[in-house]
């Protein structure tokens, strides 16, 4: 018996060694293409990155452009290296404060060095209203007024672990309550795995149709590849002439914290 | 001491090879008791035969235990277990319904139409002892595959969605084991299949590229019992043939299939922490029954039911559970009348269901549902010596359910769809050498609104003393388009029927050729087609985590696909050598991909090679083997990579994302790989012993089943990506001990 189920494994570990390798890539494919990110929010400073899109055969994929000429509305933005609170680098900035009405529109134009003309539109949500967020047997139920517009009625939320020291993010969600409609209220509940921290912090970003559009599709094709099965997607943004987003959010954000056991 | 056992060896091995001892001879009679000469006695256990000449006279090699099949045009098909030798074995064959015209002298057309049967399956190696139909459809010209784990087959250029798969004309579920692996269609139920390719008969539409039939075999067995025992590594199945009331004709059979990978699979996660195969189970029963009435008249039935689980971690974002099955049933009333025409009646129904669980991010449920119930009547009559006809009128009602979950039931989407058939088809024989063929099916698909078509065939055929040329036509339809859940094609599959405003898809098919039969049973056949595609309807571009999505709707677009088949197949004696070779092109447009410009779709393989032999070594010992070349399949590769700002990963800076702005870009390297088989025949308590070791892909572990990109980065903003092939199954040995008793 010992002798056939050895036999049984011999067999599967031959069987399952499945075989991996690296192919030559000869891809004949020559790109000149852009990637532009702009996220705005009222209030802040406004950045932007635009790049050069790297074919895969490429060591450096990061290629930050400069000497083009962007503008945002009437706001021309200037070249330089703008690090953003969660450590990702822009090179395009400006240090006047975006303060657009609510409603309006804002309007992106990118004038590379060879002269083409990357343009760009979209919305300013209005502020999230009535944010409240109430702990409840391992779970957070959150709510806030929905946005008269469906077009801003979607959401991105982050919850937030918080420590005596720091923060650390543990969940992050897309919402879709476009159905909701004025005068309605978005509520939804956040299940909690772990009840280790002191409370946690609840930020929610009310963003554009557009933008919601873009985040699925990102998540899509960076899943994409990594394994043999996933569907190659492309990416759904809203720029003329080039991949990438450019989309305004308003934010708010709620602390919950966690009842301390006795 | 050691030479006298020598000695006794050699005679043995001497004696078996002369069969001295193995020979057996009788008399075939009818149920009148005259004499039937030109049965066809055949040993399945060794492949050799005789036929018995006008006394009814036989004598052939068996030793007991072993299985005589006695074969005749006119006679039901008797099968017979040796009890023991003798010399004075009296067989009675029962006169067979004639649903055939009168036989006509005519070289075999062995490539748009071909003839699958048990015995052709069982020449080929088996891979994880399961010999199956759909397995041995991929070894013919003109029929691909693009991997061991894909689950389509590929005909003539077409698409894996475009192949019906049907049971006395009425269609069944498709194929939904991981094909290309493990099997689908038994042949010990299913004992007989017809492909056809081209020169499609009118009573068949719905389907662009092919059409499966497939049918029970006979299974009388002079109303005894009999069964096997497969006892394998990944799965096992117990059949039997029994009658179903004593002393009657009416025989029923059934088989039942499980696999335990996925006992082994925890077994070596246990041992090793890896396990780079996922936990697949699957089961299936298979019954089938023939009762007939009177001399003329049968019913028959054939259910199927599957169910198959598969669950893939692919790592900590994301994993996948998906469980799927499908149930099927047909019952058909045929005979014949005393002009002999003959009829046939057949109603069925499939229902099938898949569970696709998606966990990471976004965590999603989708269940799809899909119906059918069908009828069929079909009617063949013999005009005159040089006229026949078949007229079918037939309707289909399918019906499609989908569902999908977040937390809570999201959306929910039905729809469905009537098909109505009449179809009329003439031969002509001009003489015993040529004739025309010409049909017409009419077809009526309604959903919301009615769309009408109309499908001409026509045939002609000039046959020489060994050799025939023949030049056909067809026209085919197909109303609706599967959507691929995964980058490969997979048994979640689901198909999305067309509505009001798209068009039904359409192949016009030509195709030329010539065969040649030779002596020693060697035969020889070329044929050339080229299909002209229109309307081709490919699912648009849509977002695959909300159902929204499925009805942005069908993309329209153009294509053609041509190429050349050649096979050959040669006997002698106790060997026989099979070979063919396809070169087959596909070029399609649709103005939401590649710009309106033609490319080569994922399923274009330009050339297929497949040479297998057969070699009985002896009365114990036989070996099979099978090499197969194949061009690599086309996948998509992004073409440019970028660097995002994170907003919703939490834990990452920014996201490395790939972008997809071509679809069918790169080309795989293409594969090779030979498949070895040894059978051994014995005895085991007067009941026969098959015990069969194999290896699939015995010297190539080069084979690139998939290829993914793997990120190599240095620092946060400098990546390197190299294309990754991975070879699933490199290597994979296979045991199985066959009773049959």
């Amino acid at each position: 018996m010992r002798k056939l189920s050895g036999l049984f494994s011999l067999l599967f570990v031959l069987a399952s060694c499945a075989n991996e390798g690296f192919l030559e890539l000869e891809f004949d494919n020559e790109i000149n293409d852009h990637f532009i990110e702009c996220y705005l929010e009222p209030g802040a400073l406004p950045n932007l990155s635009v790049s050069r899109i790297k074919t895969l055969d490429d060591d450096f994929i990061l290629d930050y452009v400069e000497g083009y000429q962007v503008m945002i509305n009437d706001e021309e933005l200037t070249y330089g290296f703008y690090q953003l609170p969660s450590g990702h680098v822009c090179n395009y900035g400006s240090q006047a404060i975006f303060q657009p009405a609510i409603g309006d529109e804002v309007f992106l134009q990118v004038i590379s060095e060879e002269g083409d003309t990357i343009r760009a539109q979209t919305t300013v949500p209005t502020p999230i209203s009535n944010l409240r967020a109430e702990y409840a047997h391992a779970s957070i139920v959150v709510s806030f007024a929905a946005a008269s517009n469906p077009k801003h009625n979607y959401y991105i939320v982050l919850l937030r672990k918080v420590f005596e020291k720091k923060e650390e993010q543990c969940l992050a969600e897309l919402y879709d309550f476009s159905k909701l409609g004025d005068q309605e209220y978005v509520s939804f509940t956040l299940t909690l795995k772990r009840e280790l921290a002191l409370g946690y912090k609840i930020i929610v970003k009310r963003i554009t149709q557009e933008n919601y559009q873009y985040q699925k599709s990102l998540w899509n094709a960076r899943k994409a590849n990594e394994d043999n099965i996933v569907y190659p997607y492309p990416l759904d943004g809203n720029i003329h002439n080039a991949e990438g987003v450019f989309t305004c959010y308003t934010i708010d954000s709620a602390f919950v914290k966690v009842p301390q056991k006795k | 001491m050691n030479f006298r056992i020598f000695l006794v060896l050699a005679g043995l091995i001497i004696v078996s090879g002369s069969g001295l001892f193995a020979q057996i001879s009788g008399t075939v009679k009818d149920t009148r008791g005259l004499p039937v000469a030109g049965v066809e006695i055949f040993v399945e256990a060794t492949g050799k035969g005789t036929v018995s000449d006008s006394n009814g006279v036989f004598v052939v090699q068996a030793i007991p235990g072993e299985i005589l099949t006695f074969r005749h045009l006119n006679y039901q098909r008797y099968y017979l277990t040796l009890q023991k030798q003798t010399q004075d074995l009296n067989v009675i064959l029962t006169g067979k319904i004639q649903n055939l015209p009168a036989a006509r002298i005519r070289a075999r057309n062995k490539s748009s139409h071909q003839r699958i049967s048990e015995k052709k399956i069982k020449e080929l190696p088996i891979f994880l002892g399961e010999h199956d139909v759909v397995k041995y459809l991929a070894t013919l010209p003109g029929v691909l595959t693009k991997g061991l784990l894909h689950s389509g087959l590929h005909v003539r250029g077409g698409k894996s969605s475009q192949n019906g798969f049907f049971v006395h004309q009425i269609e069944v579920a498709h194929p939904r084991h991981l094909s290309g692996i493990l099997t689908t269609y038994d042949p010990y139920v299913f004992g007989s299949a017809e492909l056809y390719k081209g020169l499609f008969p009118a009573r068949f539409n719905g389907y662009l590229s092919s059409y499966i039939n497939m049918g029970m075999k006979n299974y009388d067995e002079n109303g005894k019992f009999s069964g096997e025992v497969h006892a394998g590594i990944v799965s096992s199945s117990l059949k039997a043939r029994f009658p179903l009331w004593p002393k009657t004709d009416a025989m029923a059979v059934v088989s039942v299939r499980k696999s335990y990978y996925d006992f082994w699979n925890r077994y070596r996660e246990e041992v090793s922490d890896e396990s780079s195969f996922p936990a697949y189970s699957f089961g299936d029963i298979s019954l089938g029954s023939v009762i007939p009435l009177g001399n003329h008249w049968e019913v028959s039935f054939m259910g199927l039911a599957t169910a198959d689980e598969l669950p893939i971690d692919m790592g900590d974002y994301i994993g996948y559970a998906m469980d799927w099955g499908t149930y099927n049933g047909v019952l058909t009333l045929k005979g014949s009348f005393a002009d002999s025409s003959a009829l046939q009646v057949s109603v069925g129904g499939t229902a099938y269901h898949a569970m696709v669980e998606t966990e990471g991010r976004v965590s999603l449920k989708n269940k799809h549902q899909e119906r059918t119930v069908q009828s069929k009547v079909l009617y063949k009559k013999r005009i005159n010596n040089s006229l026949y006809l078949t007229t079918t009128g037939g309707v289909q009602k399918k019906f499609f359910i989908y569902d999908q979950w977040k937390e809570a039931k999201v959306g929910s989407f039905d729809s469905d769809f009537s098909l109505f058939q009449l179809s009329a088809e003439m031969k002509y024989y001009f003489n015993n050498r040529i004739s025309l063929s010409g049909g017409l099916n009419g077809i009526v698909f309604q959903r919301e609104t009615a769309q009408y078509a109309l499908a001409p065939r026509m045939g002609l055929k000039k046959s020489f003393s060994r050799s025939a040329i023949w030049f056909n036509y067809s026209r085919t339809h197909q109303f609706h388009e599967r959507i691929q859940v995964l980058t490969v094609e997979s048994p979640v599959d689901y198909s999305i029927p067309i509505d009001g405003k798209d068009r039904p898809a359409i192949s016009d098919q030509f195709s030329l050729g010539v065969s040649y039969s030779g002596i020693r049973k060697g035969f020889f056949s070329l044929e050339a087609y080229y299909r002209e595609l229109s309307n081709c309807n490919e699912i648009a571009p849509h977002d695959r985590t909300t159902l929204k999505g499925l009805y942005s709707g069908m993309m329209d677009g153009d294509g053609y696909a041509f190429g050349v088949e050649v096979q050959g197949e040669f006997a002698y004696d106790d060997w026989l050598l099979r070979g063919n070779y396809t070169y087959s092109r596909t070029m399609l447009s649709f103005d939401k991909i590649a710009g309106d410009d033609f490319f080569y779709p994922g399923y274009d393989m330009p050339h297929r090679a497949m040479i297998s032999f057969h070699y009985r070594l002896s009365r114990k010992f036989g070996i099979k083997a099978a090499w197969t070349y194949r061009s690599g399949a086309i996948t998509t590769l992004p073409t440019g990579i970028a660097i995002s700002q994170s907003v919703v990963s939490y834990g990452d800076i920014i996201d490395v994302v790939p972008l997809y702005n071509q679809k069918y870009n790169y080309r795989l390297p293409p594969s090779h790989h030979l498949d070895l088989n040894v059978d051994y025949y014995g005895n085991y308590s007067n009941n026969h012993l098959v015990v069969s070791v194999g290896v699939y892909n015995l010297y190539n572990r080069e084979n690139a089943d998939f290829i993914y990109l793997v990120p190599y980065q240095k620092s946060a903003y400098y990546t390197k990506f190299k294309i990754t092939k991975r070879a699933l199954l490199p290597l994979l040995p296979y045991a199985k001990v066959t009773l049959k008793f």
